[in-house]
């Protein structure tokens, strides 16, 4: 009897031990969550792997778990992993790499990290290779030194190094990466913080070393009711409606220009010329989509957003369509016959706007079917193999460089007009070889009426600024100073009564 | 001595309360002058930077804006402002850029004060309230100068200053700390001047009097020398010193007088005590036939000269009195006297006025006169009735001379 109830006792604590356990282990976490900043994502597609272009959202987590060479913290350069960097001629850069840059295993991120992620990027991205046009050679000096050799000096180099293009991964996770790209769902980086959970819901980072844990929800709607505000601390996407959860907020409005662009398949049975497609884009009518947008939204006039080296206020780019248009005939028969598949990039169309694209294509094409685009990784191979018509997607900048925007037409094999132009390509590449900036802005208006010319694409809308809605509790230093994508968290305090 | 209650201020604590508040005066004077000059001239020198830098900025700023380089422009925004500056650049279609978008403030302000962008045409400085806070907005017209298109309008450079009311410069805190370094010291001169000169005499002359005056009766006159006194000082010590010593002598004629007073009014006491003894000898004198003739003849006289002796004693004492009280006498005052005691009285005297020359001064009185009552002014009678004797002894040659009281119902004399 005595027997039996000792193993039951002890059973009894076992399983009371156990759920103590559970208890605290939940209450932990729990804890965790509760202190954690919560941001919306505006994505159902976000990725880590720098080979793809990658949209806002998924930099903004990259920008958290990753770490560079150098960082543009707005308008100076941060050194990050990178303890020094010396120009020992004006073609030749010593960077000398920080003991205290680790990786998220703990391991020290060494010259051949940097090396193998430089040369991951020169292989596997077909944009923002600008920086590698510079590059002649690069040397691993030893464990801790890479030295840059250059083509030719090259002022703008830490400029476009220190943009978010360029991070750092482990040797060793990349190449087990190549082989299985499920991988990057949780990237070995050295960033301040490391995922700890990514699900189709949310991805959890935790920091490494000071900071809170950010929650990322992410939103397939791509914009967020206002009453929902509750759940948030920083939302950086589209908020609909109203509500009095909105007075709990800063609401900062962050000149970071977002450019949507309509793109043509040339390939399309739906123009034979690009006289046609210069109809075609000239008769957009977006008056009622701008009133849709609302403000500050405006309409774009130059195929670069305004800011940005290489604008120009003349309105050039769409003069130049709006004559190719007058060359051509009037719309057949086809028209009205054949459906015309409009596709858009996912992340970049707020659902209450769908219908007013619709609306403004109808009046030329009355058949439209849409179709969704979810990845920005290899959007337009995507386009191409839907054989949509049109694409709708936006693009904006971290460095307000025309070459940001010019890189869509660098490579054949991000192209998605189904038309290249080798020269056109060879001209965006040496524009990075012009230092003077007037002179950079004038070589882009070049290309940029080459562009026009062919009419693959038109810029319909510009919104220049990005409302930012930040907790009043939240301390967020610095956060106007840079894009939100490029914004890091890591020094994020919550006030505590 | 009489105190003065505690609550009376000293005079050293007067002069120390004028010279804290006089101080506090200037001081606080000499700090709003100053404050007010400094302010001025901050907010002159404050318009005058700013100018200076919206002038430099414009020119760093206008070939980047004119190519729509707003990276550059922005980083140039973010060189020029500071913890207390913000700039910022509206561009032709009313564009803002600014370095730090986390100071909505300022951009909302901009989107609210259309009138205020449009102001900016005439370059200049302007206060406003934003958020609660004062800021000193300046504004410029970023203009572009190159040969293609000159002077064409680009944007405007905003620039918010955070405005201080009381803007300091650090040279007011040294012209303050010089005024006051320079008036403690003046102060300490001042007030070392004051106690040497003024304060010390001052409280050793009274010192000096309240020991003189602690000491209850006037023995000394000396009062201290003062050194470095002022005039009026050292006068209050000659008038006090002369006072003390017309008050000294006063006081010693007053003891003497009280002295003289004491041992007349002794020697009155002892003539009035002996009269009767006297007056016994002379009754039993009568009757002692026993005694010779010679002897008796001896022992009258002797006891007359002792009468006499007492008498002129007695008036002595009176007159002296009647002197010490004479300022006090009214001649009008007539008062009852026994005529035979001032006839007595008054012919003792004379016989001892004249006791050297031979006379003999008798004083007849009537049996019935003894007990005669005269209204008279004693003094007045006494002067006139010497007067008649000292004249009848002149008359006389024989050295006899003789009074005689008889009286009616009504009158005394002879």
């Amino acid at each position: 009897m005595n027997f039996n109830w000792n193993i039951r006792l002890g059973r009894i604590s076992i399983t009371f031990g156990i759920l103590i356990f559970l208890f605290a282990t939940l209450s932990a976490q729990a804890d965790q969550d509760r202190d954690a900043i919560r941001i919306p994502l505006q994505a159902a597609n976000i990725f880590f792997d720098p080979s793809g272009v990658q949209d806002t959202q998924s930099l903004l987590v990259s920008r958290q778990i990753n770490c560079q060479l150098v960082r543009n913290q707005g308008y100076f350069s941060e050194l990050e992993a990178a303890e020094s960097i010396k120009y020992t001629s004006p073609k030749e850069i010593v960077f000398k790499i920080s003991s205290k840059a680790k990786f998220h295993d703990g391991s020290q991120v060494t010259a051949n990290d940097v090396l193998a992620s430089f040369n991951y990027i020169r292989k596997s991205r077909h944009v923002f290779q600008n920086l590698f046009s510079w590059v002649d050679k690069i040397k691993i000096y030893n464990d801790k030194t890479i030295i840059l050799c250059l083509k030719k000096e090259s002022p703008q180099f830490l400029k476009v190094l220190s943009s978010t293009n360029f991070p750092i991964f482990k040797k060793e996770f990349l190449e087990r990466a190549e082989k299985n790209p499920a991988l990057w769902k949780m990237p070995l980086g050295c960033g301040g913080y490391k995922v700890s959970e990514f699900t189709d819901n949310s991805i959890k980072l935790q920091p490494i070393n000071q900071g809170l844990p950010i929650i990322f929800d992410l939103n397939k709607t791509n914009q967020l009711n206002a009453s929902d505000m509750k759940n948030y601390d920083i939302v950086s996407i589209n908020v609909i409606g109203n509500s009095k959860e909105l007075n709990n907020f800063n609401i900062l409005n962050i000149y970071d220009p977002m450019q949507y662009y309509l793109a043509l398949n040339s390939k399309s049975k739906f123009w034979k010329n690009k006289y046609e497609r210069c109809k075609f884009l000239h008769d957009i009518d977006i008056k009622k989509l701008l009133v849709s947008y609302g403000e500050p939204a405006i309409e774009a006039i130059d195929f670069f957003p305004k800011g940005t080296l290489g604008y120009s206020s003349k309105g050039d780019f769409n003069s130049v369509i709006s004559a190719l248009s007058k060359k051509s005939k009037n719309y057949t028969e086809l028209t009205q016959k054949e459906t015309f598949c409009f596709a858009y990039l996912s992340m970049s169309m707020q659902e209450k706007y769908k219908i007013e694209y619709i609306n403004s294509l109808k009046k030329i094409y009355p058949n439209i079917v849409m179709y969704p685009i979810k990845s920005t990784k290899n959007f337009g191979k995507d386009f191409i193999d839907s054989k949509c018509d049109a694409f709708l997607f936006g693009w904006k900048a971290s460095y307000y460089d025309g070459y940001e925007y010019l890189t869509m037409f660098e490579d054949k094999k991000i192209n998605f007009s189904g038309m290249y132009y080798k020269s056109l390509s060879e001209k965006i590449t040496q524009s990075q070889n012009i230092t003077n900036l007037n002179k950079r802005s004038l070589a882009y208006q070049t290309i940029v009426n080459e562009i026009g010319s062919s009419c693959v694409i038109r810029p319909l809308i510009t919104v220049p600024v990005k409302k930012v809605y930040i907790r009043k509790k939240i301390i967020a230093t610095g956060i106007g100073l840079v894009p939100t994508h490029l914004y890091y968290f890591g020094n994020v305090t919550r006030q505590r009564l | 001595m009489k105190k003065y209650k505690n609550d009376k201020v000293k005079i050293h604590s007067l002069i120390e309360n004028f010279f804290i508040i006089a101080t506090l005066a200037i001081l606080v004077a000499t700090f709003s002058i100053g404050i007010y000059f400094n302010q001025y001239e901050e907010q002159e020198k404050q318009k005058n930077n700013l100018q200076k830098i919206h002038k430099m900025l414009s020119q760093l700023i206008v070939p980047s804006l004119f190519i729509s380089d707003f990276s550059e422009v922005r980083r140039l925004l973010y060189m020029a402002s500071g913890e207390e500056e913000t700039f910022l650049v509206i561009d032709r279609e009313g564009t803002v850029v600014m370095p730090d978008y986390s100071k909505n403030i300022f951009s909302d302000f901009v989107y609210k004060s259309v009138k205020l962008i449009k102001d900016c045409e005439n370059e200049g400085s302007i206060n406003k309230d934003i958020s609660g806070k004062k800021y000193l907005i300046y504004c410029s017209i970023l203009k572009n100068n190159d040969v293609v298109s000159p002077g064409r309008k680009v944007g405007i450079l905003l620039s918010f200053t955070n405005y201080k009311l009381f803007s300091f410069s650090p040279i007011i805190f040294y012209f303050i700390a010089v005024i006051i370094i320079f008036f403690m010291a003046l102060i300490f001169l001042f007030r070392r001047m004051l106690y040497r000169k003024l304060l010390k005499p001052l409280v050793t002359l009274k010192d000096s009097i309240s020991t003189i005056s602690m000491e209850g009766i006037l023995t000394s006159s000396h009062i201290v020398e003062i050194k470095d006194a002022p005039m009026e000082l050292v006068e209050i010590k000659e008038a006090f010193k002369r006072l003390l010593l017309n008050l000294q002598e006063e006081y010693g004629k007053r003891i003497k007088a009280e002295r003289a007073k004491a041992l007349l009014d002794l020697a009155a006491q002892v003539a009035h005590d002996i009269r009767s003894p006297l007056a016994a000898i002379n009754t039993a004198l009568q009757n002692m036939a026993s005694i010779p003739e010679k002897i008796r003849v001896m022992i009258k006289n002797a006891v007359r000269r002792i009468n006499d002796i007492s008498n002129n004693l007695l008036m002595q004492s009176r007159s002296n009195n009647e002197e010490y009280e004479g300022n006090y006498a009214n001649i009008d005052d007539i008062f009852p006297e026994l005529i035979f005691v001032v006839l007595d009285n008054i012919v003792a005297e004379k016989k001892y006025e004249y006791f050297k020359k031979q006379i003999n001064i008798e004083l007849e009185i009537s049996d019935c006169s003894y007990n005669c009552f005269s209204n008279i002014n004693q003094a007045s009678f006494k002067r006139v009735l010497s007067n008649l004797i000292n004249n009848g002894i002149e008359a006389t040659k024989s050295g006899e001379f003789k009074c005689q009281v008889q009286h009616d119902d009504e009158l005394v004399a002879k």
